[in-house]
């Protein structure tokens, strides 16, 4: 699903440069949980952006679905981003003036899904995360999980083939931290989406198949962990 | 669609002190915009009906010069029959012939030069408002009985003749300095201008200047006396009766117009069946310049050298005052748009700058830069449209209260402009026009200052906002 092939990410000004990622190589397929480990400052959040065509590498090649990533405009990255991909992000970043429901139908409505089909399907997915009974309050009437379980749903509403979450816990309290990762677990199981995580959160480590840790913008360990699920296709090349 | 008008109105809900700071703006823009073009289409509507409906009617025929010369002599020959053939034209409210001279008017130990301004009372009040110009007095309506003059025979003739010589003789022995008594010789010339053009039995009977009859301290039913000259270059004096006193507007006007029957002044005048001026009123002020052709046509028959013009070839410096204030105001307005479009820019690129977030977010999730330009148009435009409702009523409500009840500008004294006498309050005169072309012109502005805000939003990088968080 997704190749990387030496991708180096370099931040500079007038003043300064800074070599964020070096020389990834890295292959996700279909249906992998995998989590980007590492400290602060490694590198994970500009991975996730390069891999959700959110921001570009500074040199190197970027394969999705076998198709070079470099080669699409922008309208095109737009198009995949809303069909095929879905964000967690760590600030939930959900729109402050829609509603929950609002909010999980978005994504669809981009789309040009019908009223009541994307009606229906935001509803069904608000319950899945168990927020049925909130469907109308805005983000500010909700707690921070709440508000995390709205934004899960927001990604997942549009059944998109890749969920990418940037340290979707940091914020979360432990009960709502298992309760969310029971919910990504099952999707990942049920419905086949491939969720790529960055997290140095030891309790989403723990549900990962795959764990890739970073260091200093490299790929320093790229791990097979035992959890993992049977009938999911699994694989990883280490850099 | 749905989505975005939902998430611009809210996000104009959201910072309501702002929005409404800026709807403001738009508003007050609009309102007064629709008001100042309002009051200018008053003026401008004022100002051509002021000279059209006061003296110049819409359509003037003369004789070829008349207008840079001004001579007694210069008149329209025939002129019942030519009236005969404008009247004809189907497109033509009424037709009024006048005849125009000067003198000098006295009473008592007074004397001041005057204008004489003859006029056929029943056609002059369809064509202008000479007649409900009245201050005092009524207005004329029947020619003064005034008996025929008759042909001098051989023997008056021959006096004639011999008359003239005297005069000429006594002019030289009266340059070479020596004295003549001519008493006899002018007694004799008077009898024969009697015979000629004798002078009515009862005054005839004249309006007067509001200022000239204060200055002449002549009150309706006084006699004055007037000295004037004939076509034919004779002095004479007659004595006429104050029938009222009319208030033109205009200070010139005022101070030196006598208007007395056209036939009274032709008779006057000595000059029978001629005019100067024929004034013309179409049905429809837009339709002027075809008339006028027609009409040229019409008279060209009559084999005399006319010419034909329209109100504004006639005063072409109302009609420039009216395209200055027009140009004027024009600038005003843009001014006005100018400003409330720098207010929309400034509303809208904060706006946007604030929620560079939201908008990085929307991009991340897979919307596309002409979308972001489209939501925040259309933010502009629904600010854009409240505002203009609201401006729309303000402009209305005080176009209407203007177009009914005016401004009172007596507080600053009689005035005219180019010498059109301007009634005491100011009308406005609300258009489709006026209603439409700020909202318009408004919504154009909002758009173009919306196009920046909209651009920098649209080139925003979905992960850089994402970082920014």
């Amino acid at each position: 699903m997704i190749k990387l092939t030496k991708i180096n990410k370099i931040f500079a000004d007038k003043h300064q440069s800074f070599h964020c990622l070096k020389d990834i190589d890295l292959t996700i397929n279909q249906g992998e949980f995998t989590v980007i480990a590492g400290p602060s400052g490694s590198g994970k959040s500009t991975l996730l952006n390069i891999m959700g065509m959110l921001d570009k590498p500074t040199s190197g090649n970027y394969q999705f679905d076998d198709n070079d990533v470099a080669k699409f405009s922008s309208n095109k990255l737009a198009d995949i981003r809303r069909d095929k991909i879905g964000f967690v992000f760590q600030a939930y970043n959900l729109m402050p003036v829609l509603t929950a429901l609002e909010n999980t139908e978005m994504i669809m409505e981009f789309s040009g899904v019908s009223k009541k089909e994307r009606k229906q399907r935001a509803i069904e997915t608000l319950e899945a995360v168990g927020l049925g009974e909130f469907k109308n309050r805005f983000p500010a009437q909700l707690s921070g999980g709440q508000q995390q379980r709205v934004a899960v749903a927001r990604a997942i509403a549009a059944k998109p083939l890749l969920v990418i979450a940037d340290e979707p816990t940091a914020n979360l309290d432990s009960q709502s931290t298992e309760s969310l990762l029971d919910l990504m677990v099952s999707l990942n199981e049920k419905l086949g989406i491939t969720f790529i995580f960055s997290s140095h959160d030891p309790r989403v480590i723990e549900r990962a198949h795959r764990v890739i840790h970073l260091q200093d913008g490299k790929v320093m360990r790229d791990e097979q962990l035992e959890n993992v699920t049977a009938g999911q296709p699994q694989a990883a090349m280490s850099s | 669609m749905g989505l975005f008008i939902r998430l611009a109105w809210r996000n104009l809900l959201r910072n309501r002190k702002r929005s409404t700071v800026t709807a403001l703006g738009i508003t007050l823009g609009i309102g007064f915009c629709i008001t100042t073009l309002a009051i200018m289409d008053g003026l401008s509507n004022d100002l051509i009906t002021g000279t059209t409906a006061g003296q110049v009617g819409h359509i003037q025929i003369h004789q070829k010069d008349y207008l840079a010369k001004r001579q007694l002599q210069q008149t329209i020959a025939n002129n019942t029959e030519l009236l005969q053939s404008v009247r004809q034209n189907s497109q033509i409210t009424a037709a009024a012939a006048r005849i125009y001279s000067f003198g000098y008017l006295s009473k008592d130990n007074k004397s001041v030069g005057v204008s004489l301004f003859g006029v056929e009372p029943d056609h002059e009040q369809r064509v202008t408002t000479l007649a409900e110009q009245m201050v005092s007095g009524t207005f004329l309506s029947t020619p003064t009985p005034w008996p025929l003059g008759q042909a001098l025979n051989d023997e008056q003739k021959q006096l004639d003749e011999q008359l003239t010589a005297q005069a000429v003789a006594d002019a030289f022995a009266e340059l070479d300095g020596l004295f003549s008594d001519n008493s006899s010789t002018q007694q004799q010339t008077n009898q024969l201008i009697d015979t000629l053009a004798p002078l009515p039995d009862v005054p005839p009977k004249v309006i007067l200047g509001v200022k000239l009859a204060k200055n002449l301290q002549a009150d309706e039913g006084d006699i004055v006396t007037l000295l004037y000259e004939t076509s034919l270059g004779a002095q004479q004096s007659l004595q006429l009766e104050v029938a009222g006193t009319s208030r033109q507007g205009t200070d010139l006007i005022d101070r030196t117009r006598i208007v007395f029957h056209l036939q009274d002044l032709q008779k006057l005048l000595q000059l029978p069946n001629q005019s100067h001026e024929i004034a013309i009123k179409t049905y429809d002020l837009a339709t002027v310049v075809q008339v006028s052709d027609s009409v040229s046509e019409a008279i060209s028959v009559h084999e005399q050298q006319l010419s034909v013009q329209t109100w504004s070839e006639l005063r072409p410096d109302i009609l420039a005052l009216i395209q200055s204030n027009q140009a004027l105001m024009g600038t005003l307005v843009f001014i006005i748009f100018l400003i409330a479009g720098v207010g929309v820019m400034n509303a809208m690129l904060v706006s946007v700058m604030e929620r560079r977030k939201e908008l990085c977010l929307l991009k991340a999730l897979g919307l596309k830069g002409n979308n972001v330009v489209w939501l925040v148009t259309v933010e502009t435009l629904m600010l854009t449209l409240v505002a203009s409702i609201a401006g729309l009523i303000m402009g209305i409500a005080l176009g209407s209260y203007l177009q009914h009840y005016g401004w009172d500008i007596s507080q600053f004294g009689e005035f005219s402009l180019a010498g059109v006498g301007m009634t005491s309050a100011l009308k406005a005169k609300l258009t489709l026009d006026n209603l439409l072309t700020p909202v318009v012109v408004m919504f154009i502005i909002a758009l173009l200052a919306a196009l920046y805000p909209a651009l920098s939003a649209a080139r925003l990088i979905p992960a850089q906002g994402m970082r920014s968080s």
